[in-house]
């Protein structure tokens, strides 16, 4: 198999980097012996690797170490955060949470006879009459549509909240997006 | 030639990391001590200014010793301070273009960077090199720079780069090309 110009130049690389294998060292070294051009490519490349190490030598070792190690470690460093390592449990430890204050009944002694009094007991209350949970609508909503802009809805999210009885409680929180109305069409349609 | 680690090798800095973890700092200083040199291969390697070299790895390590704490894996420590030393380099790069670039609106004239004392034939090729290297294109110049300062392997400047293997090996044989064409008829043969 006949190689070309940029083969030989590939192997040649790899053989400067330690990275040829036996077979194609073999082949290099006949192209070498054999082909003026391939030689001098090597000769050149090699030569240049040479000079590559011992300046970057030079230039590199020059200072290298040499650091004040007490102005190094001076900085207040981050403490190491746990939430790395243990933040992923947060949701599924407040999911867990919450499916357990679903599934296992509240028990009745903590509220008998007790008349709800604070905003979490009377959300109790509301939701164990079935009553639906009371939701805060924006008041903005017409006085935004007629200004040209509108809201969007972008995703909800779910809060657990421990009441004043120790039950976790979920509140719906939506939320959402201002965005521009697009302008009413006046004109015709252009056809494409 | 010192390898770097790999993910199914025992990585034997291992123990000092943790106690660099733990906030000490004679382990940080060991840490610094085995590990400067190639850490000022990568800051050269993107650089390529030697006068802001010491100043740029001395931020870097500092930066190494204040953010440590934020390593999610410990493990992945390496390819984290090589994150850390290549952009630090990048933004160093950028801040001394800026100035030279106001140096050169004011005066006139450009600035140079460090040089050589050329004092033989050899120093004066080494230095034509050494040049010729800055001005390779970063892509190119930052393995070629991890390869010849650290002797690493194809396979270990692709892990810390995050290139697959054909990529290094094309991207070192374009800067020795580069090179070539570069020092066409300046460099003697051996």
């Amino acid at each position: 198999m006949t190689r070309s110009h940029d083969d030989f130049e590939r192997l040649i690389v790899r053989r400067l980097d330690g990275e040829l294998g036996e077979e194609e060292s073999l082949e290099l070294d006949r192209a070498i012996l054999r082909e003026p051009e391939v030689r001098r490519m090597w000769e050149s490349y090699r030569r240049i690797d040479e000079l590559a190490a011992a300046s970057l030598e030079g230039a590199l070792v020059r200072g290298a170490g040499r650091y004040d190690m007490a102005r190094l470690t001076d900085e207040r460093r981050v403490a190491r955060r746990w939430t790395h390592h243990r933040g992923w449990l947060l949701v599924p430890g407040a999911i867990a949470a919450a499916l357990l204050a679903l599934v296992v009944p509240k028990p009745e002694f903590l509220d008998r006879g007790r008349v709800p009094s604070t905003p979490t007991e009377r959300l109790t209350a509301r939701s164990a009459n079935d009553e639906s949970l009371p939701r805060v609508s924006d008041r903005t909503d017409g006085l935004m549509h007629n200004a040209g802009m509108t809201k969007r809805a972008t995703g909800r999210d779910v809060l657990g909240v421990v009441g004043d009885d120790g039950n976790l409680y979920l509140l719906e929180v939506d939320r959402s997006r201002t965005v521009r109305m697009p302008p009413p069409r006046t004109g015709p349609v252009d056809e494409l | 030639m010192k390898a770097m680690h790999r993910p199914d090798e025992v990585d034997m800095e291992a123990p000092v990391i943790e106690a660099v973890l733990a906030g000490d700092r004679f382990a940080f200083e060991e840490l610094v001590r085995r590990h400067d040199r190639w850490v000022r291969s990568v800051v050269f390697g993107a650089l390529a200014d030697r006068s802001a070299l010491d100043d740029v790895v001395q931020q870097v390590w500092t930066t190494a010793w204040r953010r440590i704490g934020e390593l999610r894996d410990p493990t992945r420590w390496k390819p984290w301070l090589y994150r850390l030393a290549r952009n630090a380099a990048y933004d160093a790069g950028r801040e001394l273009k800026r100035r030279r670039q106001l140096a050169q609106a004011g005066t006139g004239s450009a600035g140079g960077t460090a040089s050589f004392d050329a004092g033989s034939i050899d120093e004066e090729q080494r230095r034509l090199v050494l040049s010729a290297i800055e001005a390779l294109p970063a892509i190119y110049r930052e393995p070629f720079v991890l390869r010849h300062v650290n002797g690493w392997s194809y396979q270990r400047i692709g892990d810390v780069m995050g290139l697959p293997v054909d990529t290094v090996e094309t991207r070192l044989v374009r800067a020795r090309r580069l090179l070539r064409e570069a020092l066409e008829g300046k460099v003697n043969q051996s």
